[in-house]
């Protein structure tokens, strides 16, 4: 056993026909993440039938087939290794639900791979104006996630098969359609590949000997290399935000016999320990850690990341709720807001938006209808400037600057300060019609909270 | 008849022209369809039934096959840029005003030509290929009250949810802490047809089991 690993996660977008999933199965089955047996189960089917020569294919089609019955948790969650990583990797459905979960859910990608595909005709369908594709990628940018790798799959079919022009027609599109949306086409790998028969995948193909490799220039290092998965490997690792303030929204409350009160959820940032004396948002109730717990198991020490329950005194389950937000009460701790600006974008909003809409907001486990109190200016998605001051309304497809005012108490934070605070989605006739993310909070003054026993004798015990 | 689709009365006027009507001009979807699509911009308000399902019926075709319909295009946009453009060349160019990734630059022509034959071709090969329904699978946390909840019974309730397009899979009790467990339950969706929204109120209507659902994983079959 080496030194362990870093978690790193990553989403796949790209049209359907883009052989994604293909390109994403190939990854799971070749880096460890398809157990052994199930494997060799169904490579040996492949034998019996006769298609040894296909047997990755069939392989593929098998563990489908098994995904659509849904009879094995395991694969629900995709993961695998590479030399540096353990990955989780998401392939992006085309639900309009999964918009919200890229905004609230609980990974936040740290790298997102886009696959294209080389055929005639297809790459060019595949990222028209009108595809999910582009809201993927302009989402995934929008919302924090910097990286980006591109694969020009299926090179196999392109005409002639692994073409050079072909290649370097799709690099240059893409560039200046990922440069459209905000990514610096320097700092993107691009990668021809076949996820089918392998190609510059996890070793570099002999069928494309004119490609040097992939090289990407950026601030924190430059790269280079000829695979998908040598990419992949020089992804950054995300910085664990263990040296910022603690932020723990709550999902649920639990009250236990014997035990008492246990909110549940997820480190976002900071660390949470037994005795941190943590105040809970926006209802300011300060009160004492007594012991924290991770899979029933005793924690010292939560980090970001981690899916904590922590046991409280004096406080009853009555008091705090799903959307609270839990904070060390000595270190910058989390307060309720009056009003928040934020870059909205408006994305299918069937009619238009003006000042005083109120549609409900999903901001980490928080879900509260805010007011669009004033659309104080349109601008340029891309570059942030202003493109009409005070606009009577906002559309689809528009950016604007919005001020928001809760209608009930919330915690919400800066994005740039807090990044799983500071993102939210727009829901209206249980639609995503807009996402947001906030650029500065208007915080309300924390007064005239509870203070429990346990965190005065806490406190006291301190000093 | 009907006035400028981009005004409420215009729309309301379509409306009511779409309810006997299938198309805006004869018994086929022509390029007089493709000129109010594109005025309109964007799906019309539930409350214009008519004007919704045609909206949705156009929607339904390929850009290729737009391409390929004939008829007149009907000048829509009174003020706006004229739609007869819009409709010449209907994929390059489908209404800027839904567009969220617009190009500043005017792409050049021949390009575009060649972009479009590629789009069709390709359009066409597919066409003789039978529709993939497109699937998710979601895992969902479903989580109890405290540690005396029959999460037995709560999953048993949550199975007995049925929705066109909804398939439920595997399921296991996962700690969390404290003697709390979590319903941890794969399902498999259709896209088209269920609304995770949908599901996650479905199921916290069991009320007296569960406090709240959350998605663990969601992906693309």
């Amino acid at each position: 056993m080496g030194k362990e690993k870093i978690h790193i996660n990553i989403v796949v977008i790209g049209h359907v026909d883009s052989g994604k999933s293909t390109t994403t199965g190939h990854l799971i089955y070749k880096c460890g993440g398809i157990d052994k047996r199930t494997i060799e189960k169904f490579e040996k089917e492949a034998q019996e039938m006769g298609k040894g020569s296909f047997k990755y294919a069939w392989v593929l089609d098998k563990l489908k087939a098994e995904r659509e019955r849904g009879i094995t948790i395991d694969i629900a969650l995709w993961k695998f290794e590479t030399a540096k990583y353990y990955v989780t990797i998401i392939d992006a459905p085309g639900h309009r639900d999964f918009i919200k979960n890229m905004i609230t859910g609980t990974s936040q990608a740290d790298c997102a791979v886009l696959i294209v595909a080389a055929g005639t005709g297809e790459f060019e369908a595949g990222i028209s104006k009108n595809g999910q594709t582009r809201e993927h990628a302009l989402l995934a940018f929008t919302l924090g996630v910097k990286q980006l790798i591109v694969g020009v799959n299926k090179m196999d079919s392109s005409e002639p098969p692994y073409s050079e022009a072909r290649y370097e027609e799709i690099k240059k599109e893409v560039s200046s359609y990922i440069k459209k949306i905000g990514y610096n086409p320097a700092a993107v790998a691009f990668v021809p590949i076949s996820g089918w028969h392998g190609d510059n995948m996890l070793e570099p193909s002999t069928n494309m000997p004119w490609f040097k490799g992939w090289k990407v220039e950026r601030k924190e290092g430059n790269a280079d290399g000829k695979t998908l998965i040598d990419a992949l490997d020089a992804i950054l690792p995300p910085a664990r935000p263990t040296d910022k303030a603690l932020r723990l929204p709550l999902q649920d409350v639990y009250k236990i016999g014997g035990i008492g009160t246990v909110p549940v959820g997820r480190v976002e940032t900071g660390v949470l320990k037994p005795g941190t004396v943590v105040v809970f948002a926006p209802a300011n109730i300060t009160t004492e850690v007594k012991s924290v717990e991770m899979h029933h198991e005793a924690l010292q020490e939560a980090v970001p990341g981690d899916n904590v329950g922590f046991n409280v005194k004096n406080v009853s389950v009555k008091e705090l709720r799903r959307g609270y937000v839990a904070g060390d009460s000595k270190a910058n701790p989390p307060k309720g807001a009056a009003d928040f600006t934020a870059q909205v974008i408006v994305l299918n909003h069937p009619g238009q938006i003006a000042n005083g809409y109120t549609p409900v907001l999903d901001c980490h486990t928080a879900h509260i209808a805010c007011k669009f109190a004033e659309i104080k200016e349109k601008v340029d998605r891309r570059s942030g400037k202003t493109t009409e001051e005070n606009p009577k309304f906002i559309k689809s497809g528009d950016a604007a600057i919005v001020n928001l005012v809760p209608s009930k108490p919330l915690c919400v934070e800066a994005f740039q300060e807090f990044p799983p605070l500071g993102r939210f989605a727009v829901r209206d006739m249980r639609q995503t019609v807009a996402v947001g993310v906030i650029k500065a909070v208007n915080f309300k003054d924390a007064s005239g909270g509870k203070v429990t026993k346990a965190a005065e004798k806490a406190t006291k015990g301190k000093k | 008849a009907f006035g400028d689709v981009t005004t409420p009365q215009g729309l309301k006027e379509l409306n009511a022209f779409l309810a006997d009507n299938s198309y805006i001009s004869g018994y086929t979807p022509s390029k007089a369809d493709l000129s109010v699509f594109d005025a309109l911009g964007k799906a019309p308000s539930a409350d214009n039934v008519n004007v919704a399902r045609w909206y949705r019926h156009i929607a339904s075709f390929e850009a290729a096959e737009r391409a390929a319909w004939s008829g007149t295009p009907l000048p829509q946009l009174a003020g706006g840029k004229p739609t007869v453009a819009a409709a010449a060349k209907p994929a390059a160019d489908d209404d800027d005003d839904v567009d969220l990734f617009g190009s500043d630059d005017e792409e050049d022509e021949e390009a575009e030509r060649i972009k479009q034959e590629r789009v069709a071709a390709y359009a066409a090969k597919k066409s003789k290929k039978p529709a993939l329904i497109a699937k998710s699978s979601v895992l969902l946390d479903v989580k109890p009250w405290d540690d005396e909840t029959d999460m037995k019974e709560m999953e048993n309730n949550v199975r007995t949810i049925e929705m066109d397009g909804l398939l439920w899979g595997a399921s296991k009790l996962v700690p969390v802490g404290y003697g709390i467990n979590k319903l941890q339950i794969m399902c498999v969706i259709e896209d088209d047809k269920v609304s995770i929204d949908l599901l996650q109120e479905k199921i916290e209507e069991f009320e007296d089991f569960v406090q709240s659902v959350d998605i663990a994983a969601f992906n693309k079959i």
